[in-house]
């Protein structure tokens, strides 16, 4: 009989067990790696390395461990041998020539104007410097053409066909949008391009206080995107320019990381910074630069988490409880034409499996301490704080628990 | 080392990109006009905003003519002081009191001119009769006439303007003509104070008959009564009465004219259309303010039988009134503002431009062109060191635009003036805003560093 008793009881446990366990293989059943499909030595979308760079790049960019220079305003040459000195990719800039000036605005608000001239004036720019490897992407001038200037819109369209037809390579074209701009008016603009990356600058926008206006603006892209030209990608472009009050540079690092992580949560799929160059009355320069820094040693360095925004596989098997501070945080950018906030919640999340491992991306955008609960987790893995690198160890129940300072962004590893 | 120093060179190389950031240039306004007129005395010769009714304290709703008894009279009257209106009159049946009604409420007087020749008031129907006669007006019994009254009445500090009658007097009659031109002549020479001259002119003048009639006025004021005119669709007519006015002064050549804008109330709107009362008011009126017009002469305030729609009109006006002469002083931003070119506003969604005429039915008569004009209307002026932007709907339908040319910067910021709360920065050069059907939008855009 005690026999029988033993017997039923290593059986009920090997049940038990096996539940784990296939509840487990389940939790970490590899991502595909679509990866493989990528050059290795391409920027995305092209290849497999994460988009990071700077405008204006500052001596020290070179250094540093972000994948890309530019775009600048100034020599390209320059560019592109500093691009080779060090290994990296470059933005190149082009700009359609009318008349012997180069294309402004204005020179878009005259009428008649043979646009033929200036396509061969960008089909000479890039044909001569189309078998350079190191340029990774386009970016378009001038800037921040508007939708609703006729003449603008054709200059964008027959100028990012001029590329695209020049450049064997095919290799993608942006062009930069303001910072107010909904989806709707960016639609009109990436169905030109490859990439819409508009200004992310929060502080600069009157943010400071709003941050959410990061997943905002990724997600205006996306919608953009997914409107008007599926194929398009979607960047953050966020803000290096502006001198905080002498009380807030200590924010800055908080700053820099809320919104960049955050803008990956929301679907950028690359960065690129306005800008590093070194200005007057920024003192701050060094700090913004060490931040940008940093986050490019953790998305392009040994951990390498830019491949997981790009390549990991999303998943949704994982829930969010916000047990204390603001559930919600409010927006709203009465520059865009928004009549009424629209509400957020507070701590944002990205879920992806990459290879056999489980990435939790999160973002407190609330102003407050706010602390969550995580569930969904199988019972007994291996919990790791990567930015911290801590351990974490769970009680009995499969419940993760986390206090996110004002504007803390997070990343927590899940290994089997 | 020697790497460092190669990169260091090599990056120097870029130039950084500079934003059009030149927030001094943008928002810096030249001294204040109004700095060297006297504050007490009406534009164009002082600072105060001309905004008065006709017919201050008029009528009744009993029966044309008849006049109120008078402590109603003094009640509607002090109801319109205390918005702070800044004129009264023309007075018509009232016009023998104006001088001590105005002293009475500290206000200037629209003191209206009735000639009379042998004993006959010289009007409309006597210059028609005298066509009839094919007779021609003795310009010496009509110039004495109005020498008597300029004489004595000239002597009152409360007189404000002049108000010439006839009026709607009709640059094609010789008779006419004569009579504008004599009677505006007797006033100069008699008035040691050169008191502005006004007549009023009817709704339907073009810029090529205004002008030549504001060859012998100070101000140019036609009827925008938009209801009335069958423009109640139509209400881009606002706008263009005063581009008209504006245009005619230019043509006459007499520059130092001012244009005025002369809306309706003395209409009763079906019942159905009263809601829309406060809407119509505020886009005649500012829209007429952001085409150029430097003053407002309500016709009228009188009572009338069958209008009982009179006090909700009064409202509107009277709220505008204290907008532009109360706290806010929009009314000085509209005389001594310097008006600038360098914001543009593009319509995205909606109609960008209305029709002229309001037409019945949507379809064209053989030959028949329809005339339209830009939907938005917009003021764009420079005062204080801010950039105000009043901005009109003239469409029945809601617009969404872009306003566009603003200097970059994070500290531009665009506030609602009507709704003071309403704030956001606009630190790249342009932002979107809707308007509702026949809506004002007024934006006060300043710099903090």
């Amino acid at each position: 009989m005690t026999r029988q008793i033993k017997l039923l009881t290593l059986s009920l446990l090997l049940c038990c067990l096996e539940g784990i366990s296939s509840e487990k293989d389940e939790f970490f059943k590899p991502s595909r790696d679509t990866s493989v499909s990528y050059a290795e030595d391409k920027v995305y979308p092209q290849g497999r390395i994460f988009p990071y760079s700077g405008f204006s790049p500052c001596n020290s960019a070179g250094e540093k461990k972000f994948t890309m220079l530019g775009p600048v305003y100034g020599k390209q040459d320059k560019l592109l041998e500093m691009a080779e000195k060090t290994h990296k990719k470059a933005i190149y800039f082009i700009k359609g020539v009318y008349k012997g000036e180069k294309v402004s605005q204005k020179t878009l608000e005259l009428k008649d104007i043979d646009f033929n001239e200036i396509v061969e004036s960008i089909r000479q720019q890039v044909m001569a410097v189309a078998d350079n490897k190191n340029i990774a992407w386009w970016y378009l001038g001038p800037e921040e053409l508007r939708c609703w200037r006729k003449n603008e819109m054709k200059y964008l369209q027959v100028a990012a066909n001029a590329i695209r037809e020049a450049d064997p390579l095919k290799r993608p074209v942006w062009m930069y949008d303001p910072g107010h701009r909904s989806a709707k008016p960016l639609g009109e603009t990436v169905k030109f391009l490859d990439i819409s990356g508009k200004g992310m600058y929060t502080n600069y926008s009157g943010f400071k206080d709003s941050r959410i206006f990061c997943l905002w603006t990724i997600e205006q892209e996306v919608e953009a995107i997914k409107n008007t030209n599926p194929q398009a990608m979607p960047i953050a472009v966020p803000e290096m320019f502006q001198e905080p009050g002498p009380e807030e540079i200590q924010m800055v690092s908080a700053w820099v990381r809320h919104d960049v992580y955050s803008s990956l949560i929301a679907g950028a799929k690359g960065i690129v910074v306005f800008s590093f160059a070194h200005r007057k009355n920024f003192k701050s320069h060094e700090i913004y630069f060490q931040e940008y820094s940093r986050i490019a040693d953790e998305l392009c360095g040994e951990l390498n988490l830019g491949q997981v925004f790009l390549f990991g596989e999303k998943r949704n098997d994982i829930s969010l409880k916000i047990t204390e501070g603001p559930e919600k945080v409010s927006f709203l950018c009465k520059g865009a034409g928004m009549k009424d906030a629209i509400n957020f919640p507070s701590v944002n999340i990205f879920n992806a499996a990459y290879k056999n491992e489980r990435y939790l991306f999160l973002v407190s955008s609330a102003n407050l301490p706010v602390s969550v609960e995580i569930k969904g987790m199988p019972q007994q893995c291996v919990i790791e704080d990567v930015f911290s690198k801590k351990k974490i160890v769970l009680g009995g129940e499969p419940c993760l628990k986390l206090v996110f300072n004002p504007l803390e962004a997070k990343c927590i590893k899940i290994k089997p | 080392m020697k790497t460092i120093i190669r990169y260091a060179l090599l990056f120097s190389a870029f130039s950084v990109f500079a934003l059009d950031t030149d927030t001094d240039k943008f928002f810096k306004t030249n001294p204040d006009p109004s700095k060297e007129l006297p504050a007490e005395q009406l534009y164009p010769r002082g600072q105060l905003f001309p905004f008065s009714f006709y017919s201050t304290g008029g009528g009744s709703e009993q029966k044309r003519g008849e006049l109120l008894p008078e402590a109603e009279r003094i009640a509607d009257q002090k109801q319109i002081i205390d918005a702070g209106v800044t004129m009264i009159g023309p007075q018509y049946e009232l016009n023998d009191q104006i001088v001590a009604d105005a002293k009475k409420y500290k206000v200037k007087a629209v003191y209206t001119i009735r000639p009379e020749i042998d004993g006959q008031r010289v009007d409309i129907k006597y210059l028609k009769k005298l066509e009839a006669e094919k007779k021609d007006i003795d310009i010496e019994k009509l110039r004495k006439s109005v020498a008597d009254i300029v004489k004595k009445e000239a002597v009152n500090p409360e007189i404000g303007w002049w108000d010439m009658t006839p009026e709607e007097l009709r640059f094609w009659s010789k008779n006419d003509m004569l009579c504008l031109k004599t009677v505006s002549e007797t006033i100069r020479e008699n008035d040691p104070q050169k008191r502005p001259i006004y007549m009023y002119e009817p709704g339907h003048r073009d810029s090529k008959s205004l002008a030549k009639t504001v060859v012998f006025q100070n101000i140019c004021g036609k009827g925008i009564y938009t209801n009335y005119s069958s423009k109640k669709n139509a209400r881009v007519y606002c706008r263009c009465s005063i581009e008209q006015e504006i245009e005619a002064i230019k043509l006459s050549g007499n520059k130092d004219a001012i244009p005025i804008a002369l809306p309706e109330m003395f209409q009763q709107p079906a019942e159905n259309e009263l809601p829309l009362i406060e809407t119509w008011v505020r886009h005649d009126l500012y829209s007429a303010l952001i085409a150029g017009a430097k003053g407002v002469l309500v016709f009228s305030a009188s009572k009338r039988p069958n209008f009982t729609a009179r006090e909700q009109y009064l409202k509107a006006y009277l709220q505008i009134c204290r907008e532009l002469r109360g706290p806010m002083n929009l009314g000085r931003i509209f005389l001594f503002g310097e008006r600038r070119n360098d914001i543009t506003l593009n319509v995205v969604e909606g109609p960008e431009n209305v029709e002229l005429k309001a037409r019945k039915d949507s379809k064209l008569k053989p030959g028949e062109k329809i005339e339209t004009v830009p939907s938005l209307g917009m003021a764009n002026i420079a005062y204080d060191n801010c950039r105000y932007i009043f901005i009109s709907n003239s469409s029945e339908s809601e617009i969404s635009a872009v306003v566009d040319g603003l200097v970059y910067g994070s500290g531009v910021t665009v506030q609602d003036i009507f709704n003071p709360e309403d704030k956001f920065t606009a630190p790249e050069g342009n932002f979107n805003i809707s308007l509702k059907p026949l809506e004002i939008k007024a934006l006060k855009i300043s710099y903090s560093k």
